[in-house]
């Protein structure tokens, strides 16, 4: 017979597995948790409203395309070695290893033209120090809704949609005016989590778009009878909007991204709407237009860009899911290096689409800010199947933006690592060395909120069990590291 | 058991159509009983409520199984939509569920699986098509949708759900997994449930396959996952590099080698405490968490929070603990214990799933499937493409950890699932007007199929009835059929009205009548309306 107390630890699994759904039933966000959090924060509207792109990693990538600085440790203690060429630089009879220590042939050469021209920062040293869970579920949760409280904290753009609705009286308009603030490209997203109870008014809720604008809102037959039956339905519907709230909702936007997303596939589609490049530039085609290479991630990526270039109100654009699994538990070597040569060189493509784009109203696209990070690291240690398990170091890769970062906050690597663990078992992981800057992984939400206008991100990422204080934004002004090979 | 046996007969009629042969008596699984908070509604409980709410409550227990009765089989609709009599009010619960434990005569079997697939030596034309690579996916639906209930549709029930959830995803999207292992954990599944296996011996089985370490693929993944999915602890770091010593001489090959699961001859010999046991190989580590007392929780709440996904925490975590209490031991035992309850039929609303809304839809509509539905749902191949349920975020067998977070309602997914449900079910006259007695059928010829002239017999008695209706019952016995409740006054005059400007009703001497030869078009009106509704899209609590 179990115990109760078995059982109540059985079934605490629903505490959380029961989150996963949440973004559909409500209880489970405990309002509470989050109300008097918003009433705590300080907030001061930005000089430059930003409009982040959140890339997230699925399935937790390894740090090594941009950090291969303890290779020679690692392959050393490996159970199975790494690729000979994998432990020279590049200028070694044709190593791998760049200049800064990333990984040539898995992006790395794309990552040293964006550091080069001061397009991306990368921090190295992205490790969980509260609550060091090693699994997938509660590590997305905690990344995406910026709180270890994974059971009761909306995802991290809804907490930003609620602070800027709160405070909508300091910013420039209303946010409910705003077109599309907050859209995901991957449907439902962690990112976007919230209650069926949620406070907010449907203009500012996410919207889910399809990566190449598609239309699927458009309805087909019975015109002449749409709007007699939407009329009918509108009246009928009293109460729907809480007892039916995920269907109403839908049916709400569905009108009004019938009519607009065509102007954006319009905008996706026309080649002549990508920048002209720089001559001889690499990523520039025959007509000298940027090209975007031909990858798993471009649909999204250029979506994404396109969206947030075209609409200055779109603020929070969540790209994730079908961006690959970065659950590499075997034959790492090879997929891992693709999967990173196509993120990268998309990314490269995407920072020269906004650098170098003209927005249709005028103005700076130096706000839009692209960020890239993942569940977890994982461990360095080639394991039997030739892959890595899960660990904790990552790299967080942050791009554009130039317009609202202080100086000196693109074009650099933050921190440094180490290799630690049992010589030639699995079991072996990197981590920041004593005196490396280092930061939760938490702490690329405070960081997001902290641009949008959020002095004290803290109150937003604590909790009362693990980070009593949370996090405070990312320090931007920390000195970036010198080159592994000068 | 025999007194209800009887009744298992003219219910199977009903519900499986009327093409197929009736299940044989067979085993029912007997001595599995829910009590406490997700007790079973009683047939006492579901007599005393309305005629509506009764056909509201039946299609609730059938439509998730993706099943669902039309108003003209569980009402007497002759009397007029005012003065319903039911025709299977009776027992209606405890026939269902004695038809669920009620094996089919393996030439019924085959039969059915002939009409499905075909058999060109024979001249029997495939009720449905597939697309080579993707059988695994689609025959299961196809059978699903076109068993009659029984035990063996109920098992290939559940095997979809649980191929589907995170307890067995075959995770089609990883490199290391190809549409075989698919097949593989599905027909196991099936079998397993066929053979009426523990939860816990299907979970020892399924944990030491390939197909399994195809999904998880290094002795720590494996073993990591095993502890989280099955147990549901999310914090056992520690366990897992001791556990992943047990498993440490297995190990997957690379795609070149055909990402065969091999031993490399250095198994543990040292004894490895996990979980508070001692472990020394992989086979220890899987019985251990197969006869963990964490495990008949585990997959009872992974079941409870989808089909409760409406309820509070509390909620759920009382219907688990009533469930568990009960000492379930098999699948079947959970699902049943959770289809039954008095808190699932009457209390509980949710979003309904893609299969639960669209098939379920389509049996009460007497919508008659286009053959390649399934491809379209599954692949999005063929007419049907718009079904694909990939694109409202809800793949077949696919992801890694299963459908995770509950029915997709995002704008995206919702959309796509909406232009579904409207345009390719409700908006297709062809399909449904004869099932619904909607026209007058010309008579099949001499060499009609046996399904053919049982569709003409059901239209013309049903069109005998349904073509005399007032606009008023007429609008009711739509919206029965397709929202499951009669229309509001304000519903039946705007839709009236509009029928009126566009002439489908006409008046006379101060009557609206539907006029011959356009009910359909009505019907099309109504269904269309309908499909607009949010309540469409969810499964209601009973009010």
């Amino acid at each position: 017979m179990m115990k109760r107390r078995t059982f109540i630890k059985s079934v605490g699994a629903l505490g959380f597995t029961a989150s996963l759904p949440a973004m559909f039933s409500s209880e489970l966000i405990r309002r509470a948790a989050a109300a008097p959090a918003l009433n705590e924060v300080y907030f001061m509207a930005p000089s430059v409203m930003p409009q982040v792109i959140n890339v997230f990693l699925y399935g937790g990538p390894s740090e090594l395309a941009g950090n291969l600085t303890n290779i020679e440790d690692i392959n050393g203690n490996s159970q199975n070695p790494y690729p000979a060429d994998l432990l020279r630089a590049i200028m070694d009879e044709e190593g791998k290893i760049t200049p800064n220590g990333f990984w040539s042939d898995a992006g790395g050469e794309a990552m040293e033209d964006m550091l080069a021209s001061g397009d991306m920062s990368i921090y190295r040293t992205v490790y969980r120090r509260k609550h060091n869970s090693r699994a997938h579920r509660p590590s997305i949760f905690s990344c995406l809704t910026g709180n270890l409280d994974i059971n009761s904290s909306p995802g991290m753009g809804t907490t930003l949609a609620a602070v800027l609705y709160k405070n909508q009286n300091v910013l420039g308009k209303p946010i409910e005016e705003f077109v599309l603030p907050f859209v995901s490209f991957e449907g439902a997203s962690t990112a976007f989590l919230s209650g069926a109870g949620n406070p907010l008014p449907l203009a500012i809720r996410s919207i889910s778009l399809d990566r190449r604008f598609n239309n699927p809102y458009f309805r087909s037959g019975n015109a002449q009878f749409n709007t007699a039956l939407d009329n009918l339905a509108a009246q009928m519907s009293t109460g729907a909007d809480t007892r039916y709230a995920n269907a109403f909702a839908g049916f709400r936007t569905r009108q009004d991204l019938e009519q607009r997303i065509g102007g954006f596939a319009l905008t996706l589609n026309d080649t002549g709407s990508l920048p002209l490049l720089p001559v001889g530039d690499v990523d520039a085609g025959d007509n000298g237009r940027l090209r975007y290479p031909d990858t798993r991630y471009t649909d999204r990526i250029k979506a994404a860009v396109t969206l947030a270039i075209a609409n200055p109100d779109s603020l929070f654009i969540a790209v994730g899911g079908g961006i690959g699994g970065w659950d590499d538990h075997d034959s790492a070597i090879e997929r891992y290096t693709d999967r990173m040569q196509a993120l990268m060189t998309t990314l490269r493509a995407a920072t020269k689409h906004i650098k170098y784009a003209t927005r249709p109203g005028g103005g700076s696209t130096g706000n839009i800010i692209i960020n890239v990070f993942g569940d977890f690291g994982r461990n360095v240690n080639l394991n039997n199947s030739m892959g890595w398990d899960h660990g904790n170091n990552q790299n967080f890769y942050t791009f554009g933006g130039a317009d609202l970062r202080p100086a000196g906050a693109l074009g650099k690597i933050v921190g440094k690592t180490e290799r630690f663990g049992s010589s030639k078992k699995n079991r072996q992981f990197t981590r920041p060395v004593a005196d490396s800057y280092e930061f939760e992984p938490t702490a690329i939400a405070a960081t997001m909120y902290s641009w949008f206008g959020v002095q004290n991100p803290e109150v937003l990422t604590r909790d009362a069990k693990y980070s009593l204080q949370g996090e405070t934004a990312i320090d931007e002004t920390e000195p970036g590291e010198a080159p592994m090979f000068p | 058991m025999k007194k209800i046996l009887p009744l298992l007969i003219p219910l199977a009629v009903l519900i499986a159509g009327c093409d197929v042969k009736l299940p044989s008596e067979g085993t029912a699984q007997e001595g599995f009983n829910v009590s406490g908070f997700a007790a079973p509604l009683s047939e006492y409980e579901y007599s005393r409520l309305g005629n509506e709410q009764q056909y509201q409550v039946a299609n609730k227990l059938l439509g998730s199984m993706y099943r669902g009765i039309a108003v003209a089989d569980f009402y007497d609709i002759s009397q007029g939509m005012d003065r319903l009599a039911l025709k299977e009010g009776e027992q209606f619960l405890s026939s269902v569920e004695t038809a669920l434990s009620t094996p089919l005569d393996s030439a019924t079997r085959e039969h059915l699986n002939t009409q499905i697939r075909g058999d060109a030596e024979a001249g029997i034309e495939a009720r449905f098509s597939f697309t080579s690579r993707q059988v695994p996916k689609q025959l299961p639906l196809a059978q699903i949708y076109q068993y009659p209930l029984s035990k063996d549709f109920f098992d290939r029930w559940i095997a979809w759900h649980l191929a589907n959830n995170i307890l067995f995803s075959p995770a089609e999207e990883i490199d290391s997994v190809n549409v075989t292992d698919v097949q593989k954990v599905y027909t196991n599944l099936v079998e397993d449930l066929r053979n009426n296996k523990t939860i816990r011996e299907i979970i020892k089985r399924h944990q030491n396959t390939q197909e399994n370490w195809r999904r998880f693929r290094s002795p720590e993944d494996n073993t990591r996952e095993m502890i989280e999915i099955y147990l549901g602890l999310f914090d056992r770091d520690e366990d897992v590099p001791r556990a992943s010593m047990a498993c440490k001489e297995w190990y997957l090959t690379d795609e070149n080698q055909g990402y065969e699961r091999v031993r490399n001859g250095e198994p543990n010999t040292e004894p490895q405490l996990v979980l508070d046991s001692y472990v020394t190989t992989c086979e220890d580590f899987y019985e251990l968490i197969a006869q963990h007392p964490l495990v008949i929780g585990r997959v009872t709440t992974v079941l409870v929070e989808y089909f409760f996904a409406g309820r509070s925490n509390a909620d759920r975590l009382k219907i688990v603990e009533s469930i568990v209490t009960s000492n379930p031991e098999t699948f079947q035992d959970i699902f049943k214990g959770i289809l039954f309850s008095r808190e699932y039929l009457l209390k509980t609303e949710r979003p309904r799933s893609f299969e639960e809304n669209f098939l379920g839809s389509s049996h009460r509509l007497e919508w008659r499937a286009p053959t390649d539905l399934f491809q379209g749902m599954v692949s999005r191949r063929g007419g049907a493409y718009r079904a694909n349920m990939t694109e409202m975020s809800w793949p077949a067998m696919s992801l890694k950890l299963g459908r995770l977070f509950g029915v997709p309602m995002d704008s995206l997914s919702f959309a796509h699932y909406h232009k579904a449900y409207r345009e390719l079910l409700l908006f297709s006259r062809d399909r449904w007007r004869k099932g619904l007695g909607l026209i007058w059928i010309d008579e099949p010829a001499e060499d009609a199929t046996a399904e053919e002239l049982a569709l003409y017999e059901m239209s013309q008695q049903r069109f005998s009835v349904v073509g005399n209706m007032s606009v008023n019952d007429f609008i009711d016995y739509l919206f029965l059929s397709a929202a499951m409740r009669r229309a509001d006054a304000v519903e039946k005059t705007t839709l009236t009205t509009i029928a009126l400007d566009v002439g489908f009703v006409r008046n006379k001497n101060g009557k609206d009548l539907v006029r011959e030869d356009y009910h359909d078009d009505f019907a099309r009106l109504v269904f269309d309306y309908i499909s607009r509704l949010p309540e469409s899209y969810y499964f209601k609590a009973i009010d």
